[in-house]
């Protein structure tokens, strides 16, 4: 069975076994809403699904509702696939340092013609997780982001992002 | 208190050199400064018989200026234009961000 990442209208009906909400202000990139679901399927309704191709991946027990944050990116066409690779160990790290960080995953997207190529996932038991370490710890900003910085030599991410976070009632990842 | 540091250091050529930090101070200083960035000082280095490293250093306020910057930066295409015009004609370039850790000095 295949995970799916969907962007859909937040006025448009989550299908059944999907889950998904509105994004929360300060999401930016995305449509409205981020749906969840697992199948063969791409979720309908969605005006964007892409199914997901794990790269790697980390279950950490958190009670109850969570914050499901979901971060589409795209990498440059012919970036050589050893620099990709050292990208993706780079994120992949970044639980290590911060720990506000409880599940996640890091996948690529397996969805032909698709604008993104990757998609990191995390949950966290709070937004001030997301807004505050996740984005203020200097292994962000001064290391991981030399990948997404565009004055930076070597960056290899597409200025267009979604950087998208809703509410889950339970675990995603 | 401003705890972010960005180091440029552009290497080129020595005949290429005063060309470019011409065009460095017309067309991206101005940005630079209005995305939030603050000069702090900018130093030439004789790094080969015919090649001049330019040393730009910036501060910012903290983490979340520095990600102000940086949307404000990605959104401008004339800064992408301005780094491929640099790579273009630089011997090699790089940028190191940092985090301030200067410690108390006493006599």
């Amino acid at each position: 069975m295949t995970r799916w990442v969907a962007l859909a209208a937040a006025d448009v009906p989550i299908p059944a076994g999907t889950v998904g909400g509105p994004d929360l202000p300060g999401s930016v990139g995305g449509l409205g809403a981020t749906w969840d679901s697992v199948g063969e399927r791409a979720p309908e309704g969605a005006a964007e699904a892409v199914a997901l191709q794990p790269v790697g991946a980390r279950q950490v027990p958190l009670d109850g509702r969570r914050l499901k944050r979901t971060l589409l990116l795209s990498v440059h066409p012919g970036t050589p696939d050893e620099t990709v690779r050292r990208f993706e160990a780079d994120v992949m790290a970044m639980p290590d340092h911060i720990t506000t960080i409880r599940s996640w995953a890091l996948s690529r997207v397996a969805t032909p013609g698709s604008v993104w190529t990757h998609v990191w996932e995390q949950e966290f038991a709070d937004v001030a997780g997301l807004t505050g370490e996740y984005l203020m710890h200097p292994y962000h900003w001064t290391y991981v982001d030399r990948w997404f910085d565009g004055e930076m030599p070597g960056s290899i991410v597409a200025p267009k992002l979604a950087h998208v976070f809703r509410w889950a009632d339970g675990p995603v990842l | 208190m401003s705890d972010v540091r960005i180091l440029d250091t552009v290497v080129l050529r020595g005949a290429d050199a005063d060309a470019w930090t011409a065009a460095w101070r017309q067309d991206y200083l101005p940005g630079a400064v209005r995305r939030g960035l603050t000069l702090v000082e900018s130093w030439r280095e004789h790094v080969d018989t015919d090649a001049i490293a330019v040393h730009t250093l910036w501060k910012l306020p903290g983490a979340k200026a520095f990600f102000g910057m940086r949307a404000a930066a990605g959104a401008d295409p004339a800064v992408a234009a301005f780094w491929a015009d640099t790579d273009a004609l630089a011997v090699r370039r790089t940028r190191h961000v940092g985090l301030v850790d200067t410690p108390e000095v006493t006599a």
